[in-house]
């Protein structure tokens, strides 16, 4: 059971990496998105936004490539349905519900935001998606990480 | 009005078969966590997994898992 919860652990930390990139990535890409919007900034700041947008890039194909060497030593020690039980199962249901719902959320605030300033789709969009990997990632990690203790 | 809740006796026959936490996730093939959540009622089991522990646990379900009424006001 000691290698089971290792591998947890190991799996939440890549989680993490990975939406923190994805939100770097991302984000930094929507911010050079605004300032096409508004005209440009000046030079510090692109340079700022690109830098961080290539960080952020790598930093996720990093943490998706040792994601699939997880899963392989996942599938090699054989302990896949057990580090994918019921609790697992549960965390992901709850995590992706909240992922639905803070899309929803950005897409209400983004329609209300929209009717006193114009922007691209693609604000829109990339804003929802960023929530829509971000929140359900996030979420099923601080799930899995509270140890059930805190209980009735 | 609060909802009737699922109480379970997983601590006290553990204790009694000398398990712990982790040898009971191993012979029901869950993690650890899993078996800390439902003892706690963090986590409501489904009925394979409530069987599956009343069998490692040498107990019928029933003795294992119990409704506590909600009170009705």
């Amino acid at each position: 059971m000691d290698e089971v919860a290792r591998l947890i652990n190991q799996r939440n930390r890549l989680l993490i990496v990975a939406a923190c990139s994805f939100v770097l990535w991302q984000g930094a890409w929507l911010g050079q998105d605004m300032i096409a919007d508004i005209g440009s900034v000046g030079e510090p700041w692109d340079t700022i936004l690109t830098l961080v947008l290539v960080l952020g890039s790598i930093g996720w194909v990093v943490s998706t490539m040792l994601y699939l060497s997880y899963a392989s030593k996942v599938t090699k020690t054989g302990t896949q349905a057990v580090i994918e039980d019921e609790l697992f199962q549960h965390n992901t249901r709850l995590a992706t519900r909240a992922g639905f719902m803070a899309m929803m959320g950005a897409l209400a605030l983004l329609l209300a935001v929209d009717t006193f300033i114009d922007f691209s789709a693609t604000i829109a969009i990339r804003a929802t998606m960023i929530l829509g990997v971000f929140v359900p990632l996030v979420t099923f990690v601080m799930r899995d990480s509270s140890d059930g203790e805190k209980a009735v | 009005m609060s909802a009737d809740q699922l109480g379970n006796r997983i601590k006290e026959l553990r204790a009694r078969h000398n398990y712990t936490q982790a040898q009971l996730a191993e012979a029901v093939g869950v993690t650890r966590k899993t078996i800390n959540t439902v003892e706690n009622r963090v986590f409501i089991p489904s009925t394979v997994l409530a069987l599956k522990l009343a069998a490692a646990l040498k107990s019928p379900v029933e003795e294992l898992f119990y409704l506590e009424r909600g009170t009705d006001s």
